[in-house]
């Protein structure tokens, strides 16, 4: 067997690098005199200020009269968060505090601190995400939620990371729930929900301009405004530019998954009155982004008749674009009952140009209609239930490019989901007993009515202790894929494989003719049956200390019918445990750290037709590639500093377990070192996977043996950032 | 094994140029205009800003120089004006700037009460609270006394309250049910009910 590794550049991408260096430049000098100006501008304005602020003693507002008092604008002081989470599940949240200091640029490296969460970057723009096991590139048991809006890619039901994204400065909090949260979010939340919750318009007023860059990121700007529109309209728009270099491969030779990517989008908040809202918003994307896969080939030997397998890593172009807008309405009946209605509409688009191959194209759409009521049902009562329908259409397109091997296919397919949830909140011993109890109901074309009830209940030892626990089933829908892909793909008639030859002939010395790849192709839909949760977890949190708090949670998980080589042949179980600590040492130094522990044990059944396995395969490795894989422990420690007034020094710490993928464990550290002028500067330098020049966080391609030169590993960033708000 | 590559320079494709000068030529004319919105903003008048407990304690202190109490609510001529805060909050601390200060000629009396059953005493009672029921049950223990309730929770009218703060716009606006200070026998001067955005009544 042969690995090859074709880095050719596809037929459609051009552009000399001189046109680009001068856009660059044009680009950027014009960017940093607007900047500077605005910037110095917000300086000296805070500095006359503050000036001014230090000759003025305390206001007396009782001086004032009502209507003066009208006018006053309120400085909102921020609610406190939290000190003990209170409910039923094991929940973690990320501040925009949080976000800033981790010198974040991507969505998933926010993830990485969380108890129970797993994640590992492929390559520059491809991580895998999941929480609580099965992990890998397409890990399709997690449901990523933003204001509402599912990032859900239909055709894996998983999401594409490269392609979600947002202002980092605009998200008010990421919430984590590990664990089915299936009674209200549906079919995808198995093994738990991320929700993203991007600020109010009205919090984001005022100009922000963010422009940084290093080495692998090697550069990256953003712009926000947010206006004032009437005293009850607020609007914002933001733009948000990112080009990042592209990792190197396990022989240390650089790969082309560099990744670039353009956004933009608004929002605007209209109270209509003071029991009704609205919320509209929006944001389309372009960018493209480069990857390598792993591709079956059939080679005609020499003299001989028959045909052999190679596999090889071929670099790939992908190009990606879509947009959404996204409507809510609420309304407020009285005090102890509201309703929301959301509508919204997704589209993405992706690209994918093979070199030697054909091209492969999807495009979804998504119309989604939500409606929500909530309700005090009785004095102990709380009551929430909803109605959703979804309809996605998918339209898959093969061939073209090149040398077209394969007639082109075009697919289009339709899904319409009808769902609807009731969950009432019971206070069953005031203060101290609260049991949630609560079902989901979903029907879509693929699946059946599908039942997913759900128990939860908590109990308040006492103000400074809880003790949770849960009981509930969830499900999971077949995606596209798993509903269509073949295993293993078929071989192409030989005269397929005589007739064409991709461009730039790669020679290989057991043959005179070049290989023919196979890219498998959607076959007729096969009936699969929804994966099945049936999960128990335990939960105890304790704040024995103002400044000490520990959350705790142990769980057990019992799949059934999990897909795996396209048909529902395995089943098991996974179990662990999760503990997150938080002490704030002082006032400016706080120290946080998160341990999971977790085992899977997956067994597939050989029995059925699709259990059987390819022989390249061994078993612990073929599972881990199918089903995914999680290290057994991990545990991640963050420091947080403050010092000399203005400055800021973060530092995170991760220990990843290896992976029964092949992939090693590894130590690995980032910092930032912040430095705050005035209220309305910030300079920060971050630095990310100090400890290695590159190391590897997940062998996307494991399960095939020597594949030298297709992982990607991920390699030490530094980079610079000024964020200037005006 | 036969490896093919070519050392290729990170390039961007046209689109991406395309792009990237869409993006600066938008920061460009965004900027300008920004610039020119804050200038603008920034040349009016200046805007006063407060804490939003410092502004609420500014308007309780006018409410209650606009109320009149029925006769029996004071014992003496010289009997203090007491305002009742509750729940205790921290953040309401700033109320006991109001004591001393004098309202019809009685001194300011501030009192920080957790048990709705210490609330009968008072004369004004801000509910600093957004759990309904502390609110049902405190509600209910001043309901035949003349007492000005006052809240900062949507629906505290409904629930019987006299003035109901909220915000809009970043300021602080405030709803008055005449019907529930007609069943507490208190007058509203017309200053106090010109000011306010919503003059609730309850539907018979």
């Amino acid at each position: 067997m042969k690995y090859l590794v074709w880095n050719q550049r596809g037929p459609r991408c051009r552009g000399g690098i001189s046109i680009t260096a001068i856009a660059t430049i044009c680009f950027l000098l014009s960017y940093f005199i607007i900047a500077a100006s605005d910037c110095l501008a917000a300086y000296k304005h805070e500095q006359s200020d503050r000036e001014q602020s230090q000759e003025e003693e305390p206001f007396d507002f009782t001086s004032l009269s009502l209507e003066e008092l009208k006018q006053v604008m309120i400085i909102s002081i921020l609610k406190k968060p939290q000190k003990l989470s209170e409910a039923a599940s094991a929940i973690s949240v990320i501040t925009q505090d949080d976000i800033r200091r981790s010198g974040a640029t991507t969505i998933p490296e926010l993830l990485r601190g969380l108890p129970g969460m797993q994640v590992a970057q492929i390559n520059s723009s491809t991580w895998a995400v999941s929480a609580r096991g099965f992990n890998h590139r397409f890990a399709n048991k997690l449901l990523v939620l933003m204001d509402g809006r599912c990032l859900y890619t239909p055709s894996f039901s998983g999401v594409y990371w490269n392609v979600q994204d947002t202002l980092f400065e605009d998200i008010d909090r990421i919430e984590v729930i590990r664990g089915p949260g299936a009674t209200l979010w549906g079919a995808n939340a198995v093994n738990g929900v991320i929700n993203i919750i991007t600020k109010k318009a009205k919090d984001t007023q005022g100009g922000l301009h963010i422009v940084g860059g290093g080495v692998e990121e090697m550069g990256f700007g953003a712009f926000r405004y947010g206006v004032k529109l009437s005293d009850a309209a607020y609007s914002r728009i933001y733009l948000k530019y990112s080009m990042k270099d592209g990792f190197v491969d396990n022989e240390g030779k650089a790969g082309n998954d560099s990744w670039n990517s353009l956004r933009g989008g608004g929002r605007l908040d209209y109270s209509i009155s003071s029991s009704d809202s609205l919320t509209l918003q929006g944001d389309i994307y372009s960018g493209r982004n480069g990857e390598r896969e792993a591709v079956v080939f059939f080679r005609p030997w020499a003299g001989e008749k028959k045909v052999n397998v190679d596999i090889a890593g071929i670099n790939i172009d992908n190009d990606f674009s879509g947009g959404n807008v996204l409507g809510r309405f609420s309304h407020l009946f009285s005090a102890t009952s509201n309703m929301a209605i959301q509508v919204y509409y997704d589209r993405a688009k992706q690209c994918k140009q093979r070199i030697c191959g054909p091209n492969h194209t999807e495009s979804f759409d998504t119309f989604d209609l939500d409606f929500q009521h909530n309700f005090q049902f009785s004095k102990r009562q709380e009551i929430v239930w909803g109605l959703g329908y979804r309809l996605i259409k998918e339209h898959l397109s093969f061939g073209g490019g090149d040398k077209p091997i394969f007639a082109a296919q075009d697919e289009h397919y339709h899904t319409h989901t009808v769902s609807a949830f009731i969950q009432d909140d019971i206070d069953l011993v005031r203060d101290r007993v609260q049991l949630t109890i609560g079902s989901k109901f979903e029907h879509s074309d693929y699946s059946e009515f599908q039942f997913q009830p759900g128990v939860k209940m908590l109990y308040k030892i006492l103000d400074n202790q809880n003790i949770w626990a849960s009981i509930s089933r969830s499900i999971r829908t077949p995606s596209l894929y798993e509903r269509q892909a073949p295993a293993p793909a078929p071989p192409p008639p030989p005269s397929a494989v005589n007739s064409s030859s991709p461009s730039g002939k790669p020679s290989s010395s057991s043959s005179d003719q070049p290989p023919t790849p196979v890219i498998p192709l959607p076959q007729e839909d096969r009936h699969l049956r929804p994966e099945e949760l049936i999960a128990y977890e335990l939960g105890y949190r304790i704040q024995p200390m103002e400044y000490f708090s520990l959350d705790s949670a142990l769980f057990y998980n019992q799949y059934n019918h999990l897909i795996i080589n396209w048909d529902n042949s395995g089943q098991g179980k996974t179990y662990g445990l999760e503990l997150a600590a938080n002490l704030d040492l002082s006032r400016w130094w706080s120290v946080r750290a998160s341990y999971t522990a977790m085992r899977m044990q997956i067994n597939v059944d050989d029995s059925q037709p699709g259990g059987k396995k390819h022989d390249f395969m061994p078993d612990d490795l073929s599972t881990a590639f199918l089903v995914g894989t999680s290290p057994d422990h991990q545990l991640v420690l963050n420091s947080s500093l403050d010092f000399l007034q203005h400055g800021e020094f973060d530092l995170e710490l991760r220990s990843v377990d290896s992976l029964k993928n092949n992939t090693e464990s590894y130590l690995e550290a980032d910092a930032r070192l912040g430095w705050n002028i005035g209220k309305n500067l910030e300079l920060s330098i971050i630095g990310r996977s100090l400890l290695n020049s590159h190391h590897a966080e997940f062998v996307y391609m494991g399960y095939i043996p020597d594949s030298g030169g297709i992982n990607m590993e991920v390699e030490r960033s530094i980079f610079g950032k000024i964020t200037c708000r005006f | 094994m036969p490896i093919l590559r070519e050392k290729s320079a990170q390039r961007l494709s046209p689109k991406a140029i395309v792009a990237a000068w869409g993006y600066a030529a938008i920061i460009l004319l965004g900027s300008l205009f920004a610039g020119q919105l804050t200038e603008l903003s920034a040349a009016q008048t200046r805007i006063l800003s407060g804490p939003e407990y410092q502004v609420k304690a500014g308007f309780i202190y006018n409410f209650a120089k606009f109320v009149e109490w029925p006769q029996g609510s004071f014992n003496g001529s010289d009997d203090p004006l007491i305002i009742c805060i509750a729940p205790d909050n921290p953040e309401s601390d700033v109320f006991f700037s109001l004591n001393n200060k004098t309202v019809g000629g009685r001194k300011i009396r501030v009192r920080k009460c957790s048990d709705p059953k210490e609330i009968g005493v008072c004369h004004v009672l801000f509910l600093d609270s957004t759990d309904k029921q502390f609110i049902q049950e405190s509600l209910k223990a001043v309901k035949d006394r003349s007492v000005l309730t006052v809240g900062h929770i949507k629906g505290f009218s409904q629930q019987g309250g006299i003035i109901n703060f909220f915000i809009e716009g970043g300021r602080l606006r405030f709803e008055v049910n005449l019907d529930a200070a007609r069943r507490c026998r208190l007058k509203l001067g017309s200053q106090l009910l010109g000011s306010a955005e919503i003059i609730a009544r309850e539907q018979k």
